[in-house]
């Protein structure tokens, strides 16, 4: 179906808003609150979503400079409701909508743009580990039709299941391998071990690891899973006048976004597609409103549920031709220090399963050149793009830094 | 007894396709305006809003598109290891399901040809054939 975007109207968002501050919680620490240093048991209860949220929105008020009562909007993502945060964080905003990151960032662009907010706080907590969220199994079958609940009566469930059955087809038809696939895994783990706030810092694995590492759904291997911690994520972007200065300006300068869902409990889209039509679609947009082709990217984060997200997206996107992204992604390509580094903070694999929070701050850190010196940063960082490719949705936010 | 199995995802429109399977009858809506075939059963057609249809018997036949197979148990019923495979049908629609016990996923392929088979089962809402395909001719 085509898409009728009106590129100009899209292109004068560009650079309308900054992103003025970020936090998270101590994921890591908080991975590693169990006996003996080890994982926290699935189920505790030990940790609250708002506590999470509320930790996260103060840090990334402090990096701001800014105070809770300068935030007059607010998007509020994963279990939390938009009423309760409203009430435990404090805030009367006058807007305020749920939504994960990406969906929150392009309605919050779109509102302050429109006049009705200027200062807008994105908060996320989820106890997911504490509360012991299921997203496979018995306990994640609702009375609505999912795609990964629908088929239990044969035993087929989870989204873990669904990707698997995407890369097997992506296999069959362009020959890609689970030792090509596992440069994924490796490449994340790699980046989470150099970052101190990662559940996975200090372990990296190597090709053997991953190869040697147990199936859950074969193909996929463990590794090719994201954790299930706990965690919360705030960011708040401004509109880029008010900026104070105080941290190196990073705009928000492409969106794009693009639905893919018919006949998708069928896992068409997926099985015949890749989602490579919406991404095409996304790309459309989001590169002529930045001004920027992926050759321009020098710093990329995907969605990673699963390591297939990076694979399919970097085809969809024109970093590389649909089917090569098994060849593509070898050699240290995706890695920091490679021509395209890829979920540079471990993503959702190896640093944090924050459903597309956590890749927001790092890449702001990024173009601020905040880890400058050390071996994190991705020298020279001027664009950053953050790809959310998640069943049957694509969005895509292009953050740039500012002169 | 028939086999207890996960529970089905229930609606006016599912009960109408699960009644069909009590004489293992494999039939999808079939919408009377633009004649798309809908699956799962759904109140209108995706592509005309029609809320007419008819349900159309399909012929059990075939080929793989993809399959995995679980190594964790999610489901006490289904023990790992556990293959899932995604069929396309010869009539165009998608079906994912599993295969009777004796098969595994070392058995399939690319476009393998897959027919038609039933397992016996049994949920909340009562006891039913599942339709489930499997290698042909195996």
């Amino acid at each position: 179906m085509a898409r009728i975007v009106e590129l100009d109207r899209l292109k004068a968002l560009k650079d309308t808003v900054s992103v003025v501050g970020v936090g998270e919680s101590d994921y890591g620490s908080d991975y590693r609150a169990g006996a003996k240093g080890n994982a926290t048991e699935k189920g505790s209860g030990a940790m609250n979503s708002y506590q999470l949220a509320a930790t996260a929105l103060k840090r990334a008020l402090d990096d701001a400079g800014l105070t809770k009562d300068d935030i007059d909007g607010l998007v509020v993502g994963g279990p939390m409701s938009t009423e309760r945060t409203c009430e435990v964080l404090g805030i009367n905003a006058s807007w305020c909508v749920s939504g994960d990151a990406p969906r929150g960032i392009h309605a919050a662009v779109q509102a302050i743009n429109a006049g009705l907010c200027h200062t807008v706080a994105l908060v996320y907590g989820n106890a997911q580990r504490s509360n012991d969220t299921a997203y496979g199994g018995p306990r994640a079958s609702g009375d609505g039709i999912l795609s990964y609940v629908y088929y239990a009566p044969w035993g087929m469930t989870s989204q873990g299941g669904l990707y698997s059955m995407m890369f097997r087809r992506h296999q069959l038809v362009y020959g890609t391998t689970e030792e090509q696939l596992g440069a994924v895994s490796v490449a994340f783990r790699k980046h989470a071990s150099m970052n101190p706030n990662a559940v996975m810092y200090g372990k990296p694995i190597t090709i053997d690891d991953y190869m040697n590492s147990r199936y859950i759904s074969e193909p996929f291997h463990l590794f090719d899973y994201c954790l299930i911690n706990d965690g919360g994520v705030a960011f708040i972007i401004q509109r880029a006048d008010m900026n104070n200065g105080k941290n190196p300006t990073v705009n928000i300068s492409g969106l794009g976004w693009s639905e893919m869902d018919i006949d998708s409990t069928q896992l068409r889209p997926r099985l015949k597609e890749f989602y490579y039509p919406a991404h095409r679609n996304v790309r459309e947009q989001i590169y002529p409103m930045a001004g920027v082709g992926p050759k321009d990217v020098d710093v990329y984060a995907t969605y990673d549920s699963f390591s297939t997200h990076l694979l399919f997206s970097l085809e969809g996107f024109g970093f590389c031709g649909e089917g090569e992204g098994g060849a593509f992604i070898q050699n240290g390509r995706i890695e920091i220090g490679g021509e395209i580094p890829c979920n540079t903070s471990g993503g959702m694999l190896s640093e944090s399963y924050m459903q597309s929070w956590n890749h927001q701050p790092e890449l702001v850190r990024q173009l601020r050149h905040a880890y400058a010196g050390g071996p994190r940063q991705v020298e020279g960082a001027e664009v950053a793009q953050y790809v959310h490719d998640v069943a049957g949705k694509c969005l895509s936010v292009i953050y740039t830094r500012g002169q | 007894m028939a086999t207890t199995r996960p529970p089905r995802v229930m609606d006016p429109f599912a009960r109408e396709f699960w009644e069909f399977t009590q004489n293992k009858e494999l039939r999808l809506q079939q919408c009377s305006e633009c004649q798309k075939l809908r699956w799962p059963a759904a109140a209108v057609c995706d592509k005309c809003l029609s809320p007419d249809y008819t349900w159309e018997q399909v012929s059990g036949k075939g080929q793989v598109l993809s399959w995995i197979v679980f190594h964790r148990q999610y489901f006490p019923e289904y023990p790992a290891p556990h293959p899932a495979v995604a069929v396309e049908l010869a009539e165009g629609p998608i079906f994912v399901c599993c295969m009777p016990d004796e098969f595994q996923g070392s058995d399939l392929a690319d476009a393998l040809p897959m027919e038609l088979t039933w397992l016996d089962a049994e949920d909340r809402f009562g006891t039913y054939n599942l339709p489930v395909f499997k290698p042909v001719g195996k």
